[in-house]
């Protein structure tokens, strides 16, 4: 929170530049007004003793004057009348004046961060990457300020990238900008440490985790995602692009008994009943498009393709399995 | 207990930085600000202010009067905004400017205004050209129904009940309940509330709603926690990122873990368990798991 010397400087030039207007002179200003924002802001940089205080008053180009230990503690009263909270340090450190809290602090109260962390929920879906990386660093920055510890917490861990390796982070916005292949190593869930080649395509966020989306040959039926806090290594663009797949979307049709549902951005009205709707759902990914359907629970019946309607309805089985299971 | 002052005071510092203060908040109206010089006689109260600001000039602090109010232009003790700090709040201005009348956009309204309040001249200059240059389209948020969603906010804000009228699966269903907050999605806006006699909480879409009016009885001030207990399993146990108003309650020797999920609305919670297909059981209460168990079956038939 503390002032810069420079700024101080410039601030100093602002005011000989406006001295030399002649549009004010010291009788049409206060002068102690002025001379306590000099020491706040002296102490706003860091601790200072009243050594350091006296010579920096003696020979500041405006003021030329020194200052004695009794009026200085009349300008730290002053300070602590209006909210400042200011301690003096150890002798053995030199018995410095430090300023603790101030009232041009950012104070940020609890309703606000959880407005913020509202928002950035709906906002990191919607935002560019490198906006998203902004955000980031702008609530890290702010969550300094706030003393509630579980609120700080809740603040600087709402971001997806939180966890993430920012030189990874870097490098594969960059491959995804110029459509790179590349090969990393990836901590899957399933199967551990493994190399993967990509096409990169594009970052994106679902349900608050960052993803890197490209054609893999390893995945050959649709699009590949990754959950970039598990790519354990840099990755390395290759000179060549190998990777020649041609993916085809796949199209999924479905009746909902449900007119009121949500239709999202990927999914098209094809047909509509009295009581009932059919959609379309295109996509690049099968394991998204079926996260989707079973959360539509009984409201959705996967119409075509075959291949698809006999996976829901085998997942289905399954999941009953294990309730049975359970019972036993 | 008040803090004691010491007796001896400077009354220039005193006045400049309750001046700065009034300008910080943005609360210098002109009122406010010449209360500062009442102790001085009446006709030279406005030469003294003017001492004042001509002070805060010399110091390199610019302020504007504006109807009637004081308005601080820059920041004089310097919190530092890079970029990526400007380029944020730009985005949040943004989207807040969109956002329906109501709670979140007043807070994040407020916060706005304190951190450009703290903006020095280069960060306002950034901020300015930002503005003219952003191709952020938030435009799309919640148009169609801002009414809708504002009259919601304001019912979360007061202290009286309301009957809710609603579409879910084609039927029409009606409950008496607390408004408790307005959610946004990425593109819709939903209303959490608590259903009294169930004692439940549901989010409804916005869009859904048939009619949603205040009845003339206070807010129930007790309402029933919920909590979950589910548990997964597989390629979820090893991927699985807790919510924020989840913990683990147990890791077990197979890599399975045990989650306990509190006040998530109950509706909610199902459709997103449903995702995680055979990976995740729901374990208690037992009138969840019994309804878990019920959508599966209902699905089921789909198929059979």
């Amino acid at each position: 929170m503390s002032m810069p010397f420079a700024q101080i400087c410039s601030k100093m030039s602002c005011m000989k530049e406006f001295l030399k207007s002649k549009k004010v002179t010291y009788n049409l200003m206060s002068f102690t007004a002025f001379k306590s924002m000099i020491l706040f802001s002296y102490l706003l940089e860091q601790p200072r003793s009243y050594e350091e205080i006296k010579e920096y008053f003696k020979n500041h180009e405006f003021l030329r004057e020194s200052i004695s230990i009794d009026t200085l503690r009349v300008y730290i009263n002053s300070l602590e009348r209006l909210g400042c909270e200011i301690v003096r340090g150890r002798k053995a450190e030199g018995s410095k004046y430090k300023l603790l809290k101030h009232p041009f602090d950012i104070e940020i109260p609890a309703d606000q961060i959880k407005s913020l962390i509202k928002v950035f929920k709906s906002l990191s879906k919607t935002i560019e990457i490198d906006d998203l990386i902004s955000l980031t660093n702008f609530f890290d920055k702010i969550a300094k300020e706030i003393n509630n510890d579980e609120l700080r917490t809740a603040l600087v861990n709402i971001s997806p990238l939180r966890k993430i390796n920012h030189e990874i982070l870097d490098l594969l916005i960059n491959a995804c900008r110029r459509n790179d292949q590349i090969s990393f190593m990836y901590n899957s869930p399933a199967t551990g440490i493994k190399e993967i080649e990509l096409l990169a395509e594009k970052l994106s966020v679902t349900n608050n985790k960052l993803y890197l989306y490209g054609i893999s040959p390893q995945y050959k039926d649709s699009k590949a995602s990754f959950l970039v806090t598990r790519i354990t290594s840099k990755p390395i663009i290759r000179l060549n692009k190998t990777i020649s797949i041609k993916i085809t979307p796949l199209i999924v049709g479905c009746e909902i008994k449900d007119k009121n549902v949500p239709i999202l951005e990927n999914e098209k009205v094809i047909q509509e009943d009295d009581d009932k709707i059919t959609i379309e759902i295109t996509s690049d990914n099968k394991f998204s498009t079926i996260q989707r359907i079973l959360s539509l629970g009984s409201a959705c019946e996967v119409k075509y393709p075959e291949s698809i309607r006999n996976e829901i309805y085998s997942i289905l089985k399954k999941m009953k399995e294990e309730y049975i299971a359970e019972k036993i | 207990m008040q803090k004691k002052f010491k007796e001896k005071y400077n009354e220039g510092c005193i006045k400049i930085f309750t001046l700065l203060r009034l300008l910080y908040e943005d609360k210098a109206d002109y009122e406010a600000v010449m209360k500062i010089f009442t102790e001085n006689d009446e006709d030279k109260q406005h030469v003294i202010l003017n001492k004042y600001l001509n002070t805060l000039k010399v110091f390199g602090v610019k302020v504007i009067k504006s109807n009637n109010k004081f308005i601080l232009q820059n920041n004089p003790f310097g919190e530092r905004f890079g970029i990526d700090d400007i380029k944020s709040v730009q985005i949040l201005n943004n989207f807040t400017n969109l956002l329906p009348k109501g709670k979140t956009k007043n807070t994040l309204d407020k916060f706005i205004k304190t951190v450009e309040a703290r903006f020095d001249d280069k960060a306002n200059e950034i901020y300015a050209a930002i503005n003219s240059t952003s191709n952020a389209d938030f435009s799309f948020y919640y148009s169609d129904t801002r009414e809708q969603i504002e009259k919601c906010e304001k019912f979360c804000q007061e202290d009286y009940k309301v009957s809710i009228k609603y579409l879910s699966r084609g039927n029409t269903i009606c409950a008496i309940c607390n408004a408790k907050q307005v959610i946004y999605d990425n593109k819709n806006a939903y209303i959490q509330i608590y259903k009294i006699n169930e004692g439940e909480l549901a989010q409804i879409l916005i869009p859904n709603i048939i009619s949603i009016e205040q009845i003339p009885s206070q807010k129930n001030p007790i309402e029933m926690h919920y909590s979950v207990t589910y548990k997964i399993k597989g390629r979820l146990a090893k991927a699985y990122n807790l919510k924020e108003n989840e913990y683990l309650q147990d890791t077990l020797a197979d890599g399975s873990k045990i989650i306990m999920n509190k006040n998530e609305p109950p509706e909610v919670l199902l459709k997103r368990l449903m995702r995680y297909s055979n990976e995740c059981t729901i374990i208690s209460p037992k009138n969840l798991k019994t309804r878990m168990i019920e959508m599966i079956n209902d699905t089921l038939k789909n198929y059979e």
